[in-house]
């Protein structure tokens, strides 16, 4: 895809993240500040789908959209009194909110805008060009990098690194990050053995018919 | 350019779940916002991730060690996504626990232990 057409590709599906997390945040009707969430979850994950982490694209839709809105939306449902909140606060708080909020923005924006990022359009050399996006070649003996052309064993040839990330991320997750990953897992059955143990405290105190402290 | 986009984008959804954060009173509104600041945090990475260089690229010592490092901002975002799914899950047994038992899930009506 052209460079400018992703720009404005990139610009529309931005706006359209920031309307919707916008009506999130001032939205009093919580079922349907849950469905924008997942609208604003969406256009984050079109954003890595065309910025070439598909990876990460799948996982957002996976975990985000398919999950979290989901479970967001079913607490709604089963809880009595959710569905409507209160509004935002009103007066001075309110506009220390906006004020607070605002600059933060701006003065993020002014130091995006006004530093010199090293992105790739500094970067000249075509043999980081063919391993980002092209093919490379492995040499098995010393382990060096370098370009492929038609001479190279099919065996020895590797796809970019942007081009086919699925491959390397699994590498990595599996070697240099293996330990942490391990640690993740052992965090998410925290997760759930905590959730499971306040449900279930719920239910039982409701057989018992006590209004015990959770 | 393009990284100034996204940049942006993830600067905009942050200052958003900061004003959810302020303004509203609803705890469920409030996960919402914090989810926005996730999904900021995890755009940023995975911009960087892909418009800038790393710096084995600029030395010149690629090697089959060192080349998988490019993507480590993604592997970033993954530990980051997984972690907030997790939160996410146990702060929504506690709305349902404290809609069951105080019949309310206002944060300002939340304050027993405040004295």
């Amino acid at each position: 895809m052209d460079n400018s057409l992703l720009n404005i590709f990139l610009i529309l599906v931005s706006l359209l993240g920031i309307i919707s997390a916008l009506y999130v945040v001032t939205q009093t009707n919580v079922f349907r500040a849950a469905i924008s969430l997942a609208l604003s979850f969406i256009s984050v994950s079109i954003v890595y789908f065309a910025i070439n982490a598909e990876f990460l694209g799948a996982v957002q839709i996976l975990v985000y959209v398919g999950a979290v809105s989901v479970l967001m939306a079913f607490s709604i449902l089963l809880v009595k009194d959710l569905q409507t909140a209160s509004s935002t606060t009103k007066g001075f708080s309110f506009y220390l909110s906006i004020f607070t909020s605002l600059s933060i923005f701006l003065v993020l924006s002014f130091v995006i805008l006004n530093s010199n990022w090293s992105t790739e359009e500094t970067i000249k050399d075509p043999l980081v060009k063919e391993i980002l996006f092209n093919k490379y070649r492995e040499n098995p003996l010393d382990q060096t990098i370098s370009l492929a052309n038609d001479q190279t064993p099919i065996k020895e040839v590797r796809e970019g690194l942007f081009n086919n990330s699925i491959i390397p991320l699994g590498s990595l997750l599996a070697t240099r990050y293996f330990i942490s990953l391990q640690l993740i897992g052992l965090i998410i059955v925290a997760c759930v053995v905590g959730s499971i143990t306040i449900t279930k405290n719920t239910i039982e105190n409701e057989d018992e018919g006590g209004k015990e402290i959770i | 350019m393009t990284l100034e986009i996204i940049l942006i984008f993830s600067a905009a959804l942050l200052s958003i779940g900061i004003f959810g954060l302020l303004t509203r009173k609803n705890i469920v509104i409030t996960l919402m916002s914090l989810e926005l600041i996730f999904n900021s945090v995890v755009l940023a990475a995975v911009g960087f991730t892909r418009y800038s260089i790393h710096e084995d690229f600029i030395l010149q010592s690629l090697n089959s060690e060192n080349i998988f490092n490019v993507l480590s901002g993604n592997i970033l975002g993954l530990f980051i996504i997984s972690v907030a799914a997790g939160e996410t899950a146990l702060a929504l047994a506690l709305v349902l626990a404290l809609g069951k038992f105080k019949s309310t899930v206002e944060l300002s009506d939340l304050s027993e232990m405040k004295n």
